[in-house]
């Protein structure tokens, strides 16, 4: 019997909770890197099982998560996971009747031999990067492949298997070193190629590249840094979204308002989707952790906020359906040719050191690894580096202009160049 | 007032205090826990190891296991939450490379598999495995976590948590007495060597959250000790500077931007030395040819006074006997009299980078990966007293309590983020302090402008991934200082 099968017996018959969801995952993740040292080749079994309980009480409902590992029989670790649900107590919940599952794509068969395919994709980025006339310092393929399993009590029984790869590396071109990164649910996303392209024109523009000139400045943030290491600044658009923070009124915006003064008479009013039903999308799945159906929902309509990512917990407490949180956010595409968005004294962004941005607020700082200063009409853009962008990121979205196109890059889909304005260097 | 603790986490940001809510529950959210193992890993280790040793000419193992209880004693609820995690790898090498197998299942059984799919993929070059006779490097301390019953450990939180309410503010709307208890034990096993390493570590404070105006202040204390349940008091020292900082009035408006002359408190210098030094000067960065610190091995990064080490012998909060590859741990000096002078390294990355294998191959215990990590970093304190370092600047700013730190490796240019600075006019404190500061400057020109090193020194631990610690002193020196997330 497997640990999941034993928890499911230890759960089914117990008569002191009011419900739990018993949760499973195996997964098998191998990495293959080379390096100056040579080939090195990674293999986990990763096993998960865990079980949410919920109790109720006379004041209201509290829940624990116990994770059963070892050799352990589930029962002690459950009578534990109770007495903790007791001592939790928030407001009184009841779990909606189970809704379908997403119907969604997140296996590529071709990666169902993780050990060959991470090879394989290991190979095809050291032929990109040779390709490219660079050296690799260290490039390495991940693949996982992985087994779900939730099951409820009531009545929710389902079972998924999902893929997921991922590629990173070091370049050196004439001395100068670059990185790039992808991920995504089959080795086609990556777009490896092109990446290391990009790598190694950064790592060009990186030799000349001066120091950022302060002042204030209009940015452009490329799809490649929101699907990246820019993804916290979606992760603030997000937080408006936070049901949680709705019902306890910290919300910056709320609901069927502008999320800020003018947004919904902005040039090129915003809109965001959430999209966890995505084809192949990283954060793309059937189920929520809580066992709640994902379910795709837009959050922001041309400025205003429409709707809210809402967990099992969240929409009963509404009493509406649940759709599994914020995933696979989409930028609604603008109006804007990319010549029109790199204008005179624009800042394109395309390495950042760091990215801090407090969600509640949007406030942030981008630090700038690297980033072109565009000129004059046809005049060639100089390469800066230094100092950080700071503002209203959440503010300067939503005033945004943006390209007409919709790209894809890991869980960011959305127009390839994003222009905000007027934002502090510093 | 009284806030929610979902408020709470968010207004707690990264302090240690919002760690400690999520993991102890509480109201809004499900709290997690998980089972201990029970398996006598050693003597599975070994057989493992001799198993995959009989066909491959290189082969070793190393497993890890680790109980991690969260206490927390607050305002309105407290609680405890152990987790228990425990991993083994098997590594074998030939000719054609390096293959690693890691497992999260440590059952007698599922290690026997890994160990038996390994073998047969050997090229039968092996032999019998002599580990030689096993060698225990065990902590004691004098009250044990393994043996005393976690449910009497929360008696020395509350107590400092009455203690903090004897302070009778009522601007400070929620306290919390917070700390993480581990216990852990490491294996190796390979050719003559069959090592344990079992290390008790403490990381307890007080955390207190007050409001000026529509502003969360927080003010907060951590204290980090390689010891047991004795470590945990919070002492009241600690209480009324964590109090102190949450109550404190800020001065409205952003701090001046611009170069100013620095004394940087321990926790800020901490942050240099972490993110500019230790994170930067290892052989898991030094593969860039374009890292700016390699041009400048063997060459003046910093003042004279100014030395760094990184010492897993000294008894310190992350020291060991050996790391997790089994080579013996040293003493390396980092910056050795403002000289950058030594790399820290694993054994690949020894290879790699043609540097000398310094025993800093650590494995983390979420997947087992080796890498180059520092133990203990410790910048030699200096003789000045703190009244000394703000003559030593004359006019300028204390910048005080590290919030983290980024550096750009092709640069070396680094941000560091404080809570607070403080305006200093001719020697003196003028009252004048302002919230949320970065100072930024290449790491190079921040330690080379040091003038005077305090004679105090504090120790900012962590246990994120594998432990460490970083120990320094307030310095004065130079740097450019700016807002953080200006408007």
């Amino acid at each position: 019997m497997s640990r999941f099968d034993e928890l499911l017996g230890a759960l089914r018959g117990r008569g002191d909770l009011a419900e739990w969801l018993a949760r499973g995952r195996q997964a098998t993740r191998v990495t293959a890197t080379r390096d100056a040292a040579g080939a090195l080749t990674r293999a986990a079994a990763i096993g998960e099982v865990a079980a949410t309980v919920h109790v109720d009480a006379a004041t209201g409902r509290g829940s624990a998560t116990v994770q059963v590992a070892g050799d352990r029989a589930p029962g002690p670790l459950i009578d534990a996971a109770v007495a903790r649900a007791g001592a939790a107590l928030g407001p009184a919940w009841r779990s909606p009747p189970p809704g379908a599952p997403a119907r969604v794509d997140v296996f590529d068969a071709r990666l169902a031999d993780p050990e060959r395919a991470a090879a394989d994709a290991l190979a095809a980025l050291a032929a990109a990067i040779e390709r490219a006339g660079a050296a690799t310092v260290t490039a390495s393929a991940e693949v996982e492949i992985a087994d779900h399993a939730v099951t409820t009590s009531r009545g929710l029984a389902v079972r998924w298997s999902e893929t997921a790869i991922a590629v990173r590396a070091t370049i050196a071109v004439d001395g100068l070193a670059a990185t790039l990164a992808a991920r995504g649910r089959a080795a086609a996303q990556l777009g490896v190629a092109a990446r290391v392209d990009a790598a190694v024109a950064r790592a060009r523009a990186a030799a000349t590249a001066r120091p950022t000139p302060p002042g204030r400045a209009a940015v452009v943030l490329p799809a490649e840094l929101l699907g990246g290491d820019a993804a916290p600044v979606l992760g603030a658009l997000a937080a408006l979204g936070d049901a949680a923070l709705h019902r306890q009124g910290l919300a910056r915006a709320p609901l069927g308002r502008a999320v800020v003064d003018g947004a919904d008479g902005a040039a090129q009013p915003l809109t965001v989707r959430s999209d966890g039903t995505r084809a192949l999308g990283p954060e793309s799945a059937p189920l929520g952790p809580h066992g709640e159906p994902v379910r795709r929902f837009t959050l922001i309509a041309d400025g205003v906020l429409v709707g809210l990512a809402l967990d099992q917990r969240e929409a009963a407490l509404r009493g509406v359906p649940p759709n599994g949180g914020a995933r696979n956010l989409t930028l609604g595409g603008g109006a804007s040719s990319a010549d029109e968005l790199r204008g005179d004294g624009v800042l394109e962004l395309l390495e950042l050191t760091h990215a801090d941005v407090e969600p509640l607020t949007g406030h942030g700082a981008l630090g700038i690894g690297l980033a072109w200063l565009h000129g004059a009409a046809g005049t060639p853009p100089r390469a800066v580096r230094g100092g950080e962008v700071q503002g209203d990121l959440v503010a300067a979205l939503l005033r945004s202009r943006r390209t007409r196109d919709q790209v894809i890059d890991g869980a960011y889909a959305g127009p390839a160049l994003v222009w905000l304005p007027d934002l502090a260097i510093l | 007032m009284s806030l929610t603790r979902r408020e709470l986490v968010a207004l707690l940001g990264r302090t240690a205090a919002a760690g400690a809510l999520w993991a102890c529950g509480g109201r809004g959210g499900p709290a997690t826990a998980g089972a201990p193992v029970e398996v006598e890993l050693r003597s599975v280790l070994r057989d493992a190891v001799a198993a995959v040793r009989a066909t491959w000419p290189e082969a070793s193992g190393w497993a890890g296991q680790r109980a991690r209880t969260h206490l927390l004693s607050a305002t309105g609820g407290r609680g405890t939450t152990t987790e228990h995690l425990a991993v083994v790898t098997l590594r074998v090498a030939d000719a054609r490379g390096v293959i690693e197998r890691t497992t999260h299942d440590v059952t007698p059984e599922a290690i026997a598999r890994l160990a038996a799919e390994l073998a047969a993929a050997g090229p039968g070059t092996g032999r019998t495995l002599d580990p030689g006779a096993p060698v225990d490097h065990v902590a004691r301390p004098a009250q044990d976590p393994a043996t005393l019953p976690a449910a009497g450990w929360l008696v020395a939180l509350d107590a400092a948590l009455a203690r903090s309410e004897r302070l009778g503010e009522t601007r400070i709307v929620w306290r919390a007495a917070h700390a993480i208890v581990d216990d852990e034990r490491r294996w190796f096993v390979g050719d003559g060597l069959d090592v344990l390493h079992r290390a008790a570590r403490v990381r307890a404070g007080i955390t207190m959250l007050a409001w000026s105006g529509n502003r969360p202040m927080i003010g907060e204390v951590v204290v980090g000790r390689a010891a047991g349940i004795e470590a945990l008091g919070v002492t009241d020292d600690a209480i009324a500077l964590a109090a102190g900082r949450a109550l404190e009035l800020l001065t409205p408006g952003d701090v001046p931007a611009g170069p100013s002359a620095l004394v940087l408190d321990p926790s800020v210098v901490a942050a240099i030395v972490a993110a500019g030094i230790r994170d930067v000067v290892t052989t898991a960065a030094w593969g860039r040819p374009d890292l700016a610190a390699r041009a400048r091995l063997g060459q003046p990064v910093a003042a004279p006074a100014v030395t760094i080490v990184d010492d897993a012998t000294a008894g310190g909060f992350a020291g060991h006997a050996r790391d997790d590859e089994g080579a013996p741990a040293r003493r390396v000096a980092l910056v050795d009299g403002g000289t950058l002078a030594a790399v820290l390294a694993d054994a690949r990355g020894a290879a790699i980078a043609g540097v000398p294998r310094t025993g800093h191959g650590r494995r983390g215990l979420d997947d087992g990966a080796v890498a180059a990590r520092a133990t203990d970093v410790t910048m030699t304190a200096g003789a000045e007293p703190d009244d000394a370092l703000l003559a030593a600047i004359g006019d300028g700013l204390v910048i005080e309590t590290a919030d983290g730190a980024s550096v750009d490796p092709r640069t070396w240019q680094l941000v560091v983020r404080a809570a607070r600075a403080r305006r200093v006019a001719r020697g003196k404190l003028t009252g004048h302090a302002w919230g949320d500061v970065e100072v930024r400057g290449e790491v190079p020109a921040l330690l080379g402008a040091v003038s005077a090193l305090g004679a105090t020194t504090t120790t900012l631990t962590s246990l994120d991934g594998v432990a460490t610690s970083v120990t320094a002193p307030a310095i004065a020196t130079r740097g450019d200082v700016a807002p953080r997330r200006s408007r």
